[in-house]
């Protein structure tokens, strides 16, 4: 274990005042709080700012901290012991004892009031043992297909979580569930397991899962809510004319009848054919005129006719 | 395939309105008094006129969480959380509107 160096962290100098370190820990947490960014990578750098924060705000801690951390980069020629030891092993180095007791010094307050959290801090050590500790809840992101959300589906899961044996160690622990995906989940949407978060400890309720769907992309649909769009490709003579053209949708092949005149973009609704739900979500089919290939002399000549005979200027409206 | 009774069923978090206030703070650990307050300021919006007959929603829950966590790690008070938590949700909607008209556009030029 090492002891990590939180004023690096923090992107303060060791002789910061309590101002300062409160200053860019609020810029810190800000720019990476998990409520607030959704990227990866920003909970653990957000945990590792709230830890070192945790330290540093409390004058008793930082001492603390700066004596082992004067200890530690000496290699055992500090003059003082370590906090809540005697002399250091001979020959040097941070013991990992002191840092372990430090760690758990600093972070067992924390734990005992900490149960509804979001895990994002650390995690209930040994010397925890004398609270009842809530599990914590698990969120977990599942990709579901449209398809899947349209018909509801079951979905096995393995999950990677912890238990606490009889001495109140952590114990990694997978667990393998099957669970049903409701029909008509949207993205964004979250399922909650009763109890199938985290452990909890001396009693107290375990934790709850949180699946949070993320609806796949779609080689064809796109979504927004409930509602699904397709792009409809159509000939110039079908949106001309008007034509009756069979359009996928999510529960299989429907007719749809084009208007005579429509145009490119034109937003067409099939009520009631996106997802399922209480309110049922819509299909909207968006037109897309598609210029054939002008293959042949006589693909030609029906182009040259339209030219010859209709009168039609597409930038009318451009003033040019 | 798993046999149908090893199949969890789970709860989606909804608008469904289910909880009371009662529970709602056991779930949250917080007094009442923390939760009023977040109703009061508009944080979460139970059904129901008055306090003995409000009920909060797995939404709710969601959000009242969402707002300690920032209140914790953050120290904004409840004005600044029933405005965080407006805007996260606009963000939210508008990235989904965002993503979903993209895709579309890809396919217009495809």
């Amino acid at each position: 274990m090492q002891l990590k160096d939180y004023y690096a962290i923090l992107g303060v100098a060791e002789t910061a005042s309590a101002d300062d370190i409160k200053k860019a820990y609020r810029q810190l947490a800000r720019e990476h709080h998990p409520d607030l960014n959704k990227g990866d990578g920003s909970a653990d750098r957000f945990k590792e700012v709230g830890e070192a924060y945790e330290v540093l705000k409390d004058p008793a801690k930082r001492k603390e901290y700066d004596e082992l951390r004067t200890y530690g980069s000496r290699q055992g020629e500090a003059s003082r012991p370590p906090p809540g030891q005697g002399a250091g092993p001979a020959g040097g180095g941070l013991d990992e004892a002191d840092l372990e007791d430090f760690l758990q010094s600093i972070f067992r307050q924390r734990h005992a009031g900490d149960g509804a959290g979001e895990g994002a801090r650390g995690r209930a050590g040994p010397g925890a043992a004398r609270f009842a500790i809530p599990g914590e809840d698990i969120h977990y992101r599942i990709g579901v297909t449209l398809e899947d959300s349209h018909a509801g589906a079951t979905r096995s899961l393995s999950l990677q979580t912890h238990r606490f044996d009889e001495a109140g160690h952590v114990l990694p622990d997978t667990r393998n569930l099957n669970v049903r995906i409701p029909k008509g989940v949207v993205d964004g949407q979250k399922i909650r397991l009763k109890g199938q978060g985290g452990a909890g400890f001396g009693g107290a309720p375990d934790g709850d899962l949180y699946l949070e769907v993320e609806l796949l992309p779609h080689a064809r649909f796109t979504v927004e809510g409930r509602d699904v769009s397709l792009v409809l490709p159509v000939a110039p003579w079908e949106a001309g004319l008007g034509a009756t053209v069979k359009v996928p949708t999510l529960g299989g092949p429907v007719n749809l009848a084009i208007k005579p005149g429509a145009q490119s973009g034109q937003r067409l609704r099939l009520a009631g054919r996106g997802l399922p739900g209480p309110t049922p979500g819509d299909q909207y089919v968006v037109l897309k005129i598609v210029m054939p290939k002008v293959a042949t002399d006589a693909d030609r000549a029906l182009l040259e006719q339209m030219r010859e005979q209709m009168s039609f200027d597409p930038r009318a409206t451009l003033g040019v | 395939m798993a046999a149908e009774d090893d199949v969890l069923s789970g709860e989606l978090v909804d608008d469904t309105a289910r909880l009371d206030l009662d529970e709602l703070c056991r779930i949250c650990g917080e007094p009442a008094d923390c939760l009023v307050e977040m109703v009061e300021a508009g944080i979460i919006r139970p059904e129901g006129d008055r306090r003995t007959v409000w009920r909060f929603s797995a939404v709710a829950v969601m959000r009242s969480r969402k707002a300690l966590r920032l209140r914790r790690d953050l120290d904004i008070n409840m004005a600044g959380l029933a405005v965080t938590l407006d805007l996260l949700d606009e963000v939210d909607r508008l990235q989904g509107e965002l993503k979903s008209l993209r895709r579309q556009l890809g396919q217009l030029q495809d």
